[in-house]
């Protein structure tokens, strides 16, 4: 029992050193990049990595950007906990914001009350969105992955439809709506910083996903469905029930994590598209290794690279956006099954066979 | 009522139709071929974004509309190539690995024209040629069809002779055959002597060359330039059209059509004083919804089975 132990953390530790060996090798890469076309590479390479530790502002702007893909990558981890590709979290990120906008700008109650409720409505719209494709899944057995695509586009421009004739204030030459009433903001936490109490949300929402996760029946069961569908058909469970609650589920983080963002940093309605957020989820959810704990760590990483990058284009002649090729290497290499297999499967045999000697 | 169909009717709206169906298309028979070969079709999207980039920066350097078209293949080949050899050697998981090429094109594209046309938006400012639109001799003299089916442009022709040729080669050749049985199941393929490797890469080449041709068309045919996050879409509506047309090329190159009416019809209803967003959804929810009823009539055909 022991040995078991032992080896499991032994697997655990050569997954973690996967994570740490595609992030190391990404960052080499873009490195190389820059060595390689920027006229001044040294200091580049010095504002990337260390830029985001120069100002207490600039550490506020890694943990602002880190809160909204917090949600995201929540949503994700519940939406692929069932096993299925279900890619809306992008649109209910955004159709969150909408709904907010238009629960706090037609509302007329208390702030706080206002607040309470506008994030209600954008989990709500975002739980809607996400849970439709599950819902054709299991009715009509469509294909997640196109119609949750399809869906994304449809949330940005029913999206902007709803701001645009109902709430774009006149005085702005785009389409921005209205600014809220006074109080119908997440308060600043610190002064020279935007991080804002929206970040307490977050932090509770971690903690009930994980303890969903872990700690309820209804956790177990969607990761039996994700992992085994017919055992757990042939188990009893209802499958479609599983995966449509875990898909509005994520969809309503994903919802929230929009009013969050909204309320925290912005005074009205400002997104001119989709933001992304809901794609970088997927980023999180893989580094985190699919743990709800772990979000947080894999969220402040990207939000300390995207602040590095920030500070780098501002300086220098490379553009933030090669942060994106980070991103697309990571992905690559923590998914590759063939990095470190190996040394993987040495472990396993090794274990294999210290069982054996045990029982014999 | 009258008002509509005078606007939808016209020849140089049905014109519109099949400009605006060419990308479309183009990432349909590019899906169709991902999928025959049994390899996942979502980086399809990062690798049209990749060649229509490729194919107006390959244009401006070599100064021939044939030099971009050409440069903007090889580059659909081999971002193509690179996600195979993610997903077949490094084993990669086939959808985080498409997902992973589509946010490599989003980056890198901006990337590249920033240090060649000096701006992060678009490459407006770099004088590159266009593969040219083609009057066709002796079907232009006729009355309406003539104005609905010459002057596209050359690689619109290209799209829909390729629609004949891939139907071809795929139902008729010994390699399309090769290529459906090692996407169908590989180790029944492999037990009979076929190369599964060598025909994934093959349906990777062929894949790769058709997303190339629409970026190239993106980028030098539908307008003369590149601009960010151009493909916006068309290659996931790709994915779904070769859903909707069950795989088949005529059935793609129909549900392409249906795709590229609902777009048009979203850029002339604005005329009629309906609100441009809420038209603008309109491809996307017809994709939904002719899915999810193609899906659920066989899913009941199955049950039934």
């Amino acid at each position: 029992m022991a040995n078991r132990r032992k080896a499991k953390s032994k697997l655990a530790y050569i997954e973690a050193m996967r994570t740490c060996v595609a992030i190391g090798s990404s960052i080499l890469i873009v490195c190389a990049i820059i060595f390689l076309i920027s006229s001044e590479p040294a200091s580049a390479i010095k504002d990337f990595l260390l830029g985001p530790l120069t100002s207490a502002r600039r550490i506020g702007n890694v943990i602002e950007a880190s809160v909204p893909l917090m949600f995201t990558g929540l949503a994700v981890l519940l939406l692929q906990r069932a096993g299925m590709f279900n890619l809306a979290m992008e649109g209910a990120f955004f159709i969150g914001a909408v709904a907010a906008t238009a629960a706090a700008l037609t509302l007329n109650l208390p702030s706080g009350l206002t607040l309470l409720l506008a994030c209600l409505a954008g989990a709500a719209a975002g739980a809607v969105v996400c849970g439709l494709p599950a819902v054709l899944k299991v009715k009509c057995d469509s294909n997640v992955l196109v119609t949750s695509l399809m869906l994304n586009y449809i949330c940005l421009y029913f999206g902007l439809y709803i701001i645009i004739n109902f709430f774009q204030d006149p005085a702005m030459n785009s389409n921005y709506s209205y600014p809220f009433q006074d109080g119908v903001v997440f308060a600043k936490l610190f002064s020279k910083t935007r991080i804002n109490t929206g970040i307490i949300v977050c932090a509770f929402c971690v903690f009930l996903i994980w303890l969903l996760l872990n700690k309820t029946s209804f956790g177990y069961k969607v990761t039996m469905v994700g992992e085994n569908a017919v055992m757990a058909k042939y188990s009893g469970m209802n499958i479609g029930r599983l995966v449509i609650g875990s898909a509005l589920l994520g969809g309503a983080l994903a919802g929230l994590g929009g009013a969050v963002d909204l309320f925290g940093m912005y005074p009205r309605f400002q997104y001119a598209g989709l933001t992304g957020y809901g794609w970088d989820g997927i980023l999180i959810a893989i580094v985190a290794r699919h743990k709800a704990q772990y979000t947080p760590i894999a969220a402040l990483f990207l939000g300390y690279l995207r602040t590095g990058a920030d500070v780098m284009s501002i300086h220098s002649d490379i553009p933030s956006e090669m942060i994106k090729i980070i991103q697309a290497v990571v992905i690559i290499l923590i998914s590759a099954q063939a990095i470190l297999s190996g040394y993987k499967k040495k472990l396993v045999i090794q274990e294999a066979r210290e069982n054996e000697q045990e029982a014999s | 009522m009258g008002d509509f169909f005078s606007t939808i009717f016209t020849s140089d709206y049905i014109f519109t139709i099949i400009r605006v169906m060419t990308p479309i298309l183009f990432a349909g028979l590019a899906c169709m071929t991902f999928t025959k070969g049994g390899i996942d079709s979502i980086g399809i999207e990062g690798i049209m974004l990749l060649s229509a980039m490729a194919g107006s920066v390959g244009s401006y350097f070599t100064q021939s509309a044939f030099g971009g078209v050409l440069i903007a293949i090889g580059c659909g080949i081999l971002t193509a190539f690179l996600f195979g050899y993610v997903t077949l050697q490094l084993r990669s998981v086939e959808i985080l690995a498409g997902i992973a090429i589509n946010t490599l094109a989003s980056g890198l594209t901006v990337f590249v024209i920033y240090y060649v046309a000096g701006e992060k938006g678009s490459t407006q400012s770099l004088m590159s040629p266009t593969v040219p639109n083609v009057a066709l001799p002796v079907i232009k003299e006729i009355p309406v069809l003539g104005n609905v089916l010459s002057g596209h442009n050359l690689l619109t022709y290209a799209a829909l002779i390729l629609t004949l040729l891939l139907a071809f080669l795929f139902y008729r050749t010994p390699l399309g055959l090769r290529i459906r049985s090692v996407g169908e199941n590989p180790q029944a393929a492999s037990s009979v002597g076929i190369n599964v490797m060598k025909y994934k890469y093959i349906t990777l080449v062929i894949a790769g060359t058709l997303a190339g041709l629409g970026g190239a068309f993106m980028s030098m045919g539908y307008v003369s330039f590149f601009s960010k996050e151009m493909i916006a879409g068309r290659g996931w509506i790709g994915m779904a059209a070769e859903a909707m047309g069950r795989g088949n090329p005529f059935g793609i190159f129909a549900s392409s059509c249906l795709f590229g009416l609902a777009d048009s019809m979203a850029t002339q209803l604005q005329m009629l004083n309906i609100p441009a967003q809420l038209v603008q959804t309109l491809p996307y929810v017809i994709t939904i919804v002719a899915i999810s009823v193609y899906s659920y009539r066989k899913s009941r055909l199955v049950r039934k089975m």
